[in-house]
């Protein structure tokens, strides 16, 4: 006699029930296809479980929330503004770089520098001394306070005279910007850059605050 | 399989009207506009995939926006060996496993048995939502894996070979972790039902 054996509980059995949820999603190559679908008509145990897996299918794709435009126009514009944020970062340093590098090829030409600012101080100093003799006066560039800069991304409705209040408030200079996205670089002095950075981000009206001197800050 | 939510993506697994690729590689050319093309046909199923798996509302935006800054800083690497979707789904997954890790400490991987929410009392009638919120219950339980696996097969649509690309696992691992997803589900699942 030569019986087949029906492969019920056999490695076909176990490898076509494995199978089934992606013949219940439809994407099951043609090999596999056919040797579920051959199994399936004589293993009622399988067929109950695809119905169990199709109920359960349907369920699953019943819980699809609907993500509105509104939403993903909001999500878009954030992240918009980040990526603005950070190729304004990148331009930064680019060119903080690029001014380093050249200092490194051409070291004459600190000492060019400074003595030209040597020339311009003393000329400066004799002629705030010859006009007002006992003022003690300084002029914005002369403060040489260390500073930072920050990347800062404004509310598109914030005022002019809110942000204007806001930077001088920062104690801050703006130095680049606005972008598309409306991102600014502020230099702010270093002692209380951190500061600043806090308080901006607490600030209505300003939706990005990060730090250009730690560009992994998020 | 569910019709895509993602405006002129008019299927998932079938012909797109846009082509993908070239959309990628305009955002690897940082073209803002052929990025907000890509989030904009994404966002729905990475939104519901990253939710999924995580089961969490409060800060699947923030795994989104992260997956999508990959995307945008990563697009120059896509290198064709698998579908763009793929691809994205892969970074998707990747991020919302750190992301529970961050917020974990550990992956959430199996519980307690029979650790499904307490039962809110027996009712004549097994409504729909009801039913759902079983589900809800039963999916909580499980690890995120096997959530993921769950997402990518029924919701998603994806086949066992692609889902093993996008978890950068065996095959077999896919079949299994969804062998056990399935085998759990429906002991909870019937374990609810008795109790009403």
């Amino acid at each position: 006699m030569t019986g087949r054996v029906l492969p019920f509980e056999g490695p076909i059995h176990v490898e076509a029930e494995r199978l089934l949820p992606w013949l219940v999603n439809g994407t099951l190559q043609d090999e596999e296809r056919v040797l579920v679908e051959q199994h399936l008509v004589d293993c009622t145990q399988c067929q109950r479980e695809v119905a169990w897996l199709r109920a359960l299918q349907a369920q699953t794709a019943r819980d699809g929330k609907t993500t509105d435009a509104a939403d993903t126009g909001q999500a878009v514009q954030r992240l918009r503004r980040q990526i603005d944020a950070e190729r304004v970062s990148r331009r930064v340093e680019v060119q903080q770089t690029g001014w380093h590098q050249r200092g490194q090829r051409r070291p004459w030409l600190h000492w060019a520098i400074a003595a030209q600012a040597a020339i311009i101080l003393v000329l400066g100093i004799a002629l705030i001394h010859d006009s007002w003799p006992a003022a003690a006066y300084r002029t914005l560039g002369a403060a040489d306070v260390p500073s930072a800069q920050l990347v800062v991304v404004f509310d598109p409705h914030v005022s002019e005279a809110q942000m204007r209040r806001l930077v001088r408030a920062s104690d801050a200079r703006i130095v680049d910007g606005p972008t598309d996205a409306g991102a600014y670089v502020l230099s702010v002095p270093s002692a209380h850059a951190k500061a600043v950075r806090e308080a901006l981000r607490a600030a209505p009206g300003v939706t990005l605050v990060k730090s250009l001197d730690s560009s992994r800050e998020r | 399989m569910p019709t895509t939510q993602a405006g002129t993506f008019k299927t998932r697994r079938g012909a797109s009207v846009l082509d993908e690729a070239a959309l990628l590689e305009r955002v690897a050319a940082e073209e803002m506009d052929a990025f907000e093309t890509l989030y904009r046909a994404y966002h729905p199923r990475l939104k519901r995939f990253i939710e999924g798996m995580t089961r969490q509302s409060g800060w699947v935006d923030e795994v989104l926006d992260d997956t999508m800054l990959v995307v945008w800083r990563k697009a120059h690497t896509y290198n064709h060996d698998s579908k763009v979707s793929t691809w994205i789904f892969a970074i998707a997954y990747r991020q919302t496993l750190k992301a529970l890790k961050r917020r974990n400490g550990a992956l959430q991987f199996d519980q307690a048995e029979g650790a499904s929410a307490a039962s809110s009392g027996p009712d004549a009638e097994l409504q729909q939502h009801e039913l759902r919120q079983y589900l809800d219950d039963a999916l909580d339980t499980l690890s995120a894996e096997h959530r993921a696996v769950i997402e990518l097969t029924y919701y998603l649509g994806y086949a066992c070979r692609e889902i093993a690309d996008i978890m950068d696992c065996p095959v077999d691992t896919v079949k299994t972790r969804m062998f056990y997803a399935r085998r759990k589900l429906k002991v909870l699942l019937a374990a609810r039902r008795e109790a009403i």
